[in-house]
């Protein structure tokens, strides 16, 4: 932006030989250079917003979308199509928002780190702390409490 | 951005148009001046500075210097806090830069490699301005003119070094700086510069518009006279010329500062001749010999 | 006269003074732009101090509260009343003189000692410095010297032990007197720590100086400031998410592999490393800066200026993804690209084509891929009729000199044969890499032809020529050969023919005409000109069979070495290519004049820059776009220094001057018949579709293999198929539910041995780890049914059942587990326990981090789980 104010002070300077060289010959058509851009569709703008969200969102989508989604869901529901119907209970809904309020960062973390088991809830959801390190569960962590948002 | 103001606002050409309008004005006003002293001349009045023998140097040219140095040095300073160095990519030895310019002061120079052999636009040319210039004084016999501006006491001087320094010098820089763009080729100040431009413009040398091979013996007999006519016609013709008008003057001059001053004014002529062949007729070469090509 | 210079001469002093005032004006201007203006890291850098500053208060005060909560301040107090207590009774004793009489002995002591020990290092000095000249010199009165000294050094060394010694009964003395006090004092200490600590943090961080940081690679040239704004990257706790204060994501993977100090930011982020004066400069989004920053997943892209191999990479998983996109269009093809070479053809061999498909079909499929099935590979070259005729005529004149269309009204399907077809088209499982009628075939790994209207483009007399042996007319096919009988393939034609039917097919030419030589000539000139040899092969001038008709008009073909040469431009380098390079032709003051936006632009609209351009449209879709251009981005020409490379397994073979790793024997005869690399992976050769099997024969039970083979089964129910390719059983007659699928035995070519019986046999000799040990370590302690309901308790209590099966009990994550000690060996149970990411990097399952007493009693408990057959 500075480079940009510093330019038009300057530009006050040119003005005079810009006028004694106007002389010389025709000024350009401005709106041509618009007239033909190239056609930015509405996919590539979704594609690009898909593009700019925050790493940890994305990262943690991609985890959440490998190792959690087959019990909890794609959309974090607790729907996994891979949880046995039979199960007990069913895997935490990651939508409800009033679960997750009593939910802090902090108490996710524990409880993905050590299992459901170390939160004092069933051994349904086994202990990832020896297969993420403690950022990936970060990213896991911030992308979980994206649903309820 | 308009392509043109585009050009004239970068960086590194604020320098060249600021030179441009400073010339301007002070060609202007010397010239203004020079008529005006003339008029009081023929009219019979002395002209302030004529006659001046001594001059106080303290009082109106100190302390005018003190004020403007202090002028330009805030002038300098504000540009420089304001304009950042125009620095280009990372140099890199596998890739030339297009177009690969010369220092400002020096595109004139690289403006006549259009025209001429690099040997002769290189090397012979600007010798030969370093020893016209060197010559001045001795070549200079005409006393008038001094302290005060004048241009009837001294037409043919001011008209020559007028071509030579606005045309010949600085209009060749203006034209390097800005209308020259990538692969060398012309582009007007509003057009837009495009390094994959492609134009087709054949070149042919003298001796081909009459159907001589150029690279010939023939072609370089052809050459070989028209550049000797011109060289020799013009050391010859101004003489017999002035040995009727004014056989004073050249009685004045002597051979010796003849002869330097028309070979001086021929080379120097040659230049725009040469221009006007190669753009207009798209002559490449009037002469090639197996040293040079003129 | 003299008035007019004396108003001038004032008239300049005003202008003086009015300079002077501006000069002084414009120095402060200059001091403020030199110290502020050109510097706002400085300003990033205090804000990040009071951020910090605000964190580490909030620590400090929860440290506080804790320190309330848990009884540390009731403690403290305590203490604190004891110690004094304690005081006060060495007083009340009357002690209280005498210990500070001894205190004040030890100090005197104390301070004689340390005299003592600074004439020693004067001596000391003087000794080395002496024998420095002796050393020098030789001369025999500095040996003198030094022995004196030497003597002076022992003396005062005597003194200060002497003067040691006398300290400790006084010290002993006043311990007996003090009592707990010292102990008291230590604990209070400790206590108070855990709180100075923080506010040491703190004072810390206030002292911290405000100053340009930066790492400097000195190999590479480079001095990446991007540190004196981005001040927290390397912090493990952002006191801020907001840039630039926030901390690099996912340190351990980035980070943690690539020292910030030895890699520094710009080789991976590009950006412009030295600048500091504005953001836009640093992040290189200025003029004559080609390489602007790479942020998010973009930044994968220069993975690859290292990483010769970046699948299974953590932390590259999107550029990974990326990747398949280059093989899935065959853009090496065209252009030359390191490490593509020698990937198979994207586009099936054409010298036969005339014997294949239809030649209204060509012409319409040449005209438009896209439009005969959505998913088609092939671009659109936008050719007219005319041309697509023409090259359709060149092509059908390799193997006959007609255009000629199946007349389908005239083929005639049997309806039982039809019936037929269809058990077999499922039992072989066409649909998971073909697709029928927008169902099934994977289009993101595997790339089959989408089969809905091949009735309509193929002749009969081809298919069941392709059905039976796939290798005769393409080489080099990823469609396997079906041990199929003559009468189950022209079953399966007859319902290929009858099903997959285009109503709308076109058929201009059902009554051939001859092929005009005009016309081959003008396709033989777009063949060229378009490089269709690049993804087709088609064989040279010297091995077609010209047609008589043809030959007596001059006909001639490409030849071999006529359609070596790639057509398009060398790929390399093109991340790294500058930027004045590129052109953007008539689009240059429509789109933005960088190097991202040039790859994007290309790939959207290849032709659009300008005329004469010959690369085809692929019709991208715009993810695809960006992901490829993340590729391209990627392929520079580096000046990475030789201590950042990872290369890939196959370029190390290279160096170390070892052939990569083939399959040998009558294997690779299977292999290059069955093709089980279409999916699966055996020592790094083939596709991660299917389980990787290069450790097949230590992990997997033989008769289950031969089981497995003889009838695929799904081990992970919904995830993964196996399809039936009919191997045939060794010497039992295999026991197939289907009857129709008994093919009777077949064996592999020039040999005598069954292709099963091949299979295993090298699973068992080459695909096998001396890692997995053969036998699990034994538990003497426990008897062995005991150690099997310790282990089912284990298996109970892990919530195992999360993810497997027992039956039809539990989830359907891993594979269902009822019949695993009939499948696998428990040696390979036994060591996947320990780390289950090894021997599948993307496996799901978490390490538990079990002792090796858990893992080996969960192996025992599941090697009793059987299903008996029958």
């Amino acid at each position: 932006m500075k480079t940009k104010v510093k330019i038009s002070k300057f530009a006050l300077l040119a003005v005079i030989p810009a006028l004694m060289l106007a002389g010389c010959g025709k000024q350009p058509a401005k709106g041509k250079a618009n007239a033909n851009s190239a056609g930015a569709d509405s996919s590539a703008a979704v594609v690009e917003a898909n593009a700019n969200l925050p790493f940890d969102i994305k990262e943690g989508k991609r985890l959440f979308n490998h190792y959690c989604s087959v019990c909890h869901g794609e959309s974090g529901d607790g729907t996994g199509q891979y949880y046995g119907s039979s199960l007990q209970p069913s895997p935490a809904n990651f939508t409800d928002k009033a679960f997750m309020k009593t939910m802090t960062g902090e108490a996710l973390t524990r409880s993905i780190t050590g299992g459901s088991a170390s939160v004092g809830k069933s051994n349904m959801c086994p202990p990832w702390g020896k297969t993420f390190e403690s950022d990936e569960i970060e990213c896991l962590v911030a992308y979980i409490k994206s649903f309820s948002k | 951005m308009n392509p043109f103001i585009e050009i004239i606002t970068q960086p590194d050409n604020i320098a060249i148009v600021i030179m441009i309008l400073m010339v301007s004005f002070f060609m202007v006003w010397a010239f203004q001046q020079a008529f005006q002293n003339d008029k009081l001349k023929t009219a019979g009045y002395a002209v302030e500075g004529e006659n001046d023998k001594d001059v106080d140097t303290y009082k109106p040219l100190v302390r005018i210097e003190l004020l403007i140095s202090l002028a330009v040095m805030l002038f300098l300073t504000v540009w420089s806090i304001g304009v950042d160095a125009p620095l280009e990519e990372i140099a890199n030895p596998t890739l030339t830069p297009n177009p690969a310019k010369a220092p400002w002061y020096f595109l004139g120079l690289q403006e006549l490699l259009v025209y001429f052999d690099p040997w002769l636009a290189g090397v012979v040319l600007p010798s030969l301005i370093v020893v016209g210039l060197l010559a001045i004084p001795y070549i200079d016999i005409n006393p008038k003119g001094n302290g005060y501006y004048t241009f009837s006491e001294r037409k043919y001087s001011i008209l020559i070094f007028s071509f030579g320094f606005f045309i010949l010098w600085l209009l060749l820089i203006v034209i390097g700086v800005f209308d020259r763009g990538p692969g060398w080729l012309w582009y007007w100040p509003w057009q837009e510069w495009d390094a994959h431009r492609v134009v087709f413009e054949p070149t042919k040398d003298l001796s081909n518009l009459v159907g001589v091979e150029s690279r010939s013996l023939a072609g370089f007999i052809i050459g070989a006279i028209v550049v000797g006519v011109y060289m020799i016609g013009g050391m010859v013709w101004p003489y017999k010329y002035w040995q009727k008008k004014n056989p004073e003057l050249l009685q004045q001059l002597g051979m010796i500062r003849y002869v330097m001053i028309v070979f001086l004014f021929i080379t120097m002529m040659s230049i725009p001749i040469k221009m006007i062949l190669r753009l207009v007729f798209l002559i490449k070469y009037v002469w090639i010999t197996p040293w040079f090509n003129v | 006269m003299a008035n007019e210079n004396k108003n001038s001469s004032a008239y300049r002093a005003y202008f003086f003074a009015f300079f002077s005032v501006v000069l002084l004006i414009l120095s402060a201007w200059v001091i403020w732009d030199d110290e502020f203006g050109l510097r706002p890291w400085k300003h990033y850098q205090k804000e990040y101090k009071s951020l910090k500053h605000d964190q580490l208060e909030k620590e400090y005060k929860q440290a506080q509260l804790e320190f309330h909560r848990s009884g540390g301040a009731k403690r403290l107090a305590d203490l604190t009343a004891q110690l004094e207590k304690a005081e006060a009774a060495l007083k009340d004793k009357g002690t209280g003189q005498k210990y500070e009489q001894l205190n004040r002995q030890l100090e005197e002591l104390q301070k004689q000692s340390a005299a003592s020990q600074k004439q020693l290092q004067t001596v000391r000095g003087k000794y080395l410095e002496t024998e420095y000249y002796f050393t020098k010199t030789q001369k025999p009165e500095y040996k003198k010297e030094m022995d004196a000294l030497q003597l002076q050094i022992d003396a005062i060394d005597k003194q200060s032990k002497d003067l040691q010694l006398k300290q400790e009964p006084i010290r002993e003395s006043i311990a007996q007197i003090a009592g707990n006090i010292p102990a008291l004092k230590a604990e209070i200490e400790q206590l108070n720590k855990i709180l100075e600590d923080k506010k040491e943090k703190i004072a810390n961080n206030e002292k911290a100086p405000i100053e340009i940081k930066q790492f400097l690679i000195k190999d590479v040239d480079k001095a990446d400031r991007c540190v004196s704004c981005h001040i927290g990257i390397e912090s493990s706790k952002q006191p801020s998410a907001k840039q630039p204060y926030a901390k690099h994501p996912l340190t351990s993977v980035y980070l943690g592999h690539h020292d910030p100090g030895k890699f520094g930011c710009t080789f991976c982020h590009r950006g412009q490393g030295r600048a500091t004066t504005t953001v836009e400069k640093a992040h290189g989004k200025v003029k004559h800066w080609d390489e602007p920053l790479l942020k998010g997943d973009m930044t994968q892209t220069s993975c690859l200026n290292c990483h010769g191999d970046i699948k299974n990479l953590r932390g590259a998983e999107s550029i990974t993804k990326n990747t398949e996109l280059i093989k899935k269009y065959g853009c090496y093809s065209c252009h030359k690209i390191p490490g593509y070479e020698g990937i198979g053809d994207v586009g099936p061999e054409l010298t036969q084509v005339g014997t294949k498909v239809n030649y209204t079909w060509a012409v319409n499929w040449l005209l438009d891929p896209k439009k005969y099935f959505s998913t088609a590979r092939m671009p659109k070259f936008f050719f007219t009729q005319d041309q697509a005729e023409a090259i359709a005529d060149y092509l059908f004149s390799m193997s006959g000199s007609d255009r000629r269309d199946v007349d389908l009204a005239t083929v005639k399907n049997d309806p039982k044969l039809v019936e037929q077809g269809k058990v077999l088209w499922s039992q072989a499982r066409c649909n998971l890499c073909h697709a029928t009628g927008g169902r099934g075939g994977d289009h993101s790994k595997v790339y089959a032809p989408d089969l809905s209207k091949v009735g309509s483009k193929v002749n009969k007399t081809w298919l069941f020529n392709w059905i039976k042996d796939p290798n005769k007319y393409f080489p080099g096919t990823k469609m396997p050969r079906f041990r199929f009988t003559d009468q189950e393939i022209n079953a399966l034609v007859d319902y290929i023919a009858s099903e997959y039917v285009d109503d709308e097919a076109e058929s201009k030419y059902v009554a051939p005409v001859q092929i005009q030589a005009a016309s081959i000539k003008k396709g033989k000139d777009l063949v060229q000109q378009y490089g269709c040899y690049g993804c087709h092969k088609m064989r040279g001038m010297e091995m077609v069979q010209v047609a008589p008709s043809l030959k007596a008009q001059g006909v001639t073909f490409l030849r071999s070495d006529e359609m070596r040469e790639k057509i398009g431009t060398e790929l390399s380098s093109i991340g790294s290519k500058p930027v004045e390079l590129l052109d953007f032709g008539k689009l240059k003051k429509s789109i933005p004049n960088d190097r991202l936006s040039y790859i994007k632009q290309k790939l959207r609209d290849p032709r659009g820059f300008r005329l004469g351009l010959r690369m085809p449209n692929f019709r991208l879709s715009e993810t695809e776009v960006n992901e490829l251009s993340a590729v391209l981005y990627g392929f520079t020409d580096s000046n990475a220094p030789v201590r950042f490379m990872v290369p890939s397994r196959q370029e190390l073979d290279k160096m170390a001057g070892v052939q990569g790793y083939k399959f040998t024997g009558d294997f690779a005869k299977v292999i290059a018949d069955v093709k089980c690399t279409n999916c699966h992976s055996i020592k790094g050769i083939g596709a991660d579709y299917a389980p990787d099997l290069s450790l097949a024969g230590s992990k997997l039970q033989e008769s289950w293999i031969r089981n497995f083979l003889a009838n695929p089964d799904m081990i992970r129910p919904l995830l993964q198929q196996m399809p039936k390719l009919g191997l045939s059983l060794g010497k039992t007659p295999a026991k197939i539910t289907m009857p129709k699928f008994n093919l009777g035995k077949q064996k592999v070519e020039d040999t005598n041995r069954s292709d099963v019986d091949v299979v295993v046999n090298y699973f068992q000799q080459e695909l096998v780890t001396t890692d997995i040990p053969k036998n699990i370590p034994v538990i003497a302690d426990v008897a062995m049914p005991e150690q099997i309901a310790q282990g089912k308790k284990l298996y109970d209590d892990k919530g195992c059942r999360t993810c497997h099966q027992l039956g039809t009990d539990g989830g359907a994550v891993g594979p269902n587990l009822s019949n695993v000690g009939n499948r696998l060996l428990p040696g390979f149970i036994f060591k996947h326990l320990e780390n289950p990411k090894k021997y599948k990097p993307d496996i799901v399952e978490p390490n538990y981090g079990f002792t090796e007493r858990e893992r080996v009693l969960l192996t025992n408990f599941l090697m009793t789980l059987k299903i008996s057959a029958k």
